[in-house]
């Protein structure tokens, strides 16, 4: 039984054939195999395998080749392809004999098992001087004498032998140190694909997993505030009941009642009303994160925002004579108008209220930032209150934390924190800083450009 | 003969569709101290709303003046009633006043959208329900409009 002499073969005695023109055909050779290997998105050396095992036969001019891979468990030698066997035989083989690496008649004289246990390199340039185990498995297809020469090339992944590319030679092959050099690159070419198509895909799966694990929580997240929601609209119910007996009895019997019965229903009305705000916080603050149902991504004028914030917060402003001064003209972003207000709401109200001077002032500004992402503003709001101290600079931003007594300065303290789930939602920032005495300047980003869906 | 006439004006049938208990208390208590000589009939759920309302579209019950319906209700929702009465060729005409605890505004848009006379926040003190039951006295004695 006789198959194709390859082409190459011949070519290479050529005499005219100089050294420069075989050094370039093996450079196409390699960049053709790194070609196949950069096309092939797998980590499956099977199917790695298939690809490469033709080109690389042709170019080291072997008349037969075979990859032969080792699968775990018991290291099971499978023939995963050939070059230069009939078709079908691969089937027949893998069917027919199932080698192990352990077997009895497995021996280091088999060149590719030899390649694979030693990891390097194995080349007989004449069979007939050396004893090797050719024989056994291939002898139906090739007669042992017909093979003079013999190459095999270890696969190794992560310093684990994995498999063999094993080239046979029908006349006597010199492998010179180019050539060798060549196999060597070739498999390094296959096996670091694989490596890197590994790695890939470990990286896709870790990645495809955040996602999951991402969803997961945006859901949790949601049932969150939806609970935070609906439960604060339900804790107000009860609420609602207290306070409209209590407001029956100061109604009709209020001129009947003892001064200290009066001073009690007067504390029940106090604390039901302290509970009617924290829940009505909590609400806001829930709402803070909730769609506004298609009302998230309009087109506001932060000028027109600030004289309606104004406008809405006119008696308290009034009523502390505060002054407000806006140095810039403010442009145009694309949020929930709704939410926005609430953010420079909660703010400004802030300023005026954690403010001793007779004469409140506040001055909001655009802020030049380096290195802010151009899809963003930012905005500082500078005031002459109190102040805060450095080390509460984060805890201002928490829920229900205040740094006043309920009698100094009313509030439940929530108000930073909505401000800053708000600015969150748009992947946004708020900080501050701040001198106490003489006043805080709170900094905050905001979305210039339409939000992403 | 005046007096007669006045005394029947003043009877005013009111369907209350609430379940809070401490709500109905209050709205009668209300309507008596404000001279409304209220006749109530309560369902406090949706489905027995749904169940009156079947009735009165059949012509078993006698058309109320005027439908005081709550939002948060268990089985059928306040919303599901507000389309069923005025879906109802013989609920379409009676007057609805809309009274929760909800500050949705979406709550709101719905029912004055679907057909609600008015959309009211639930009072936490005896005034405001004083104020809703002065409200449906004006529509009823008044120009008929809140």
């Amino acid at each position: 039984m006789s198959f194709k002499t390859p082409m190459l073969h011949k070519e290479q005695e050529k005499p005219s054939e100089t050294a420069i023109e075989r050094t370039l055909k093996k450079l196409k050779a390699i960049e053709n195999i790194y070609y196949v290997c950069s096309n092939l998105f797998t980590s499956d050396i099977a199917t790695a395998s298939h690809k490469v095992l033709k080109p690389f036969c042709e170019l080291t001019g072997a008349d037969y080749g075979v990859i032969l891979l080792l699968k775990n468990p018991g290291k099971h030698i499978h023939l995963e392809a050939t070059y230069g066997f009939p078709d079908g035989y691969m089937e027949s083989f893998n069917n027919k004999y199932m080698p192990s690496m352990s077997s009895e008649d497995i021996h280091e004289n088999w060149p590719s098992v030899r390649s694979m246990l030693k990891r390097k390199i194995v080349v007989i340039k004449d069979t007939s001087r050396n004893n090797i185990g050719f024989s056994k498995y291939f002898s139906e297809i090739i007669h042992p004498d017909e093979i003079k020469s013999v190459a095999s090339v270890p696969l190794v992944i992560n310093n684990k032998a994995v498999g063999a590319i094993t080239n046979y030679f029908v006349k006597p092959h010199e492998f010179n140190e180019e050539e060798l050099s060549f196999m060597k690159t070739t498999a390094n070419v296959i096996t670091g694909t694989i490596e890197r198509n590994h790695l890939l895909e470990a990286a896709k799966r870790s990645e495809r997993e955040l996602a999951q694990a991402n969803e997961v929580l945006k859901q949790v997240n949601q049932e969150l505030d939806s609970f935070v929601y609906i439960s604060s609209h339900d804790l107000r119910e009860p609420l609602r009941t207290i306070e409209s007996f209590v407001s029956i009895i100061q109604d009709k019997l209020g001129n009947n009642l003892f001064p200290h019965q009066q001073d009690y229903l007067l504390r029940i009305a106090k604390a039901t009303q302290k509970m009617r705000k924290l829940i009505e916080d909590l609400t806001h603050l829930a709402r803070a994160t909730r769609d506004t149902k298609g009302k998230e991504n309009e087109q506001v004028d932060l000028n027109a925002l600030l004289t309606e914030v104004q406008f809405e917060l006119t008696a308290f402003i009034e009523s502390r004579k505060a002054e407000i001064i806006i140095h810039d003209t403010l442009p145009v972003i694309c949020c929930s108008k709704e939410k926005i207000s609430s953010v420079f709401k909660n703010i400004i109200a802030n300023g005026i209220k954690f403010n001793k001077s007779d004469k409140p002032q506040l001055h909001i500004k655009l802020m030049q930032k380096t290195g802010l992402d151009p899809n963003k503003i930012c905005v500082c709001v500078e005031d002459n209150g109190i102040g805060i101290e450095k080390e509460y600079y984060d805890k201002v931003f928490g829920l229900f934390q205040r740094l006043h007594a309920q009698e100094e300065y009313e509030g439940t303290g929530a108000g930073l924190a909505i401000v800053k789930k708000i600015l969150e939602r748009y992947s946004c920032e708020i900080w501050l800083d701040s001198e106490v005495g003489k006043g805080s300047r709170f900094y905050f980003t905001l979305p210039l450009g339409k939000k992403d869906a | 003969m005046l007096e007669l006439i006045k005394a029947k004006e003043k009877t005013i049938n009111i369907l209350l569709i609430e379940d809070n208990q401490d709500d109905v208390f209050l709205i009668e208590m209300a309507a008596k101290e404000c001279n409304i000589n209220g006749s109530f009939v309560i369902a406090n759920n949706g489905k027995t709303a749904l169940v009156i309302l079947e009735e009165i579209m059949t012509g078993k019950r006698n058309p109320p003046d005027m439908i005081l319906l709550d939002v948060n209700l268990p089985k059928v929702t306040g919303l599901e009633v507000l389309k069923h009465i005025k879906n109802g060729e013989t609920t379409c005409s009676i007057p609805i006043v809309v009274f929760t605890s909800s500050d949705s505004m979406a709550d709101m848009k719905y029912c004055y959208e679907n057909g609600a006379d008015l959309f009211i926040r639930k009072p936490n003190n005896i005034n405001g329900f004083r104020e809703i039951i002065q409200y449906i006295k004006n529509y009823c004695f008044g120009n008929r409009s809140f």
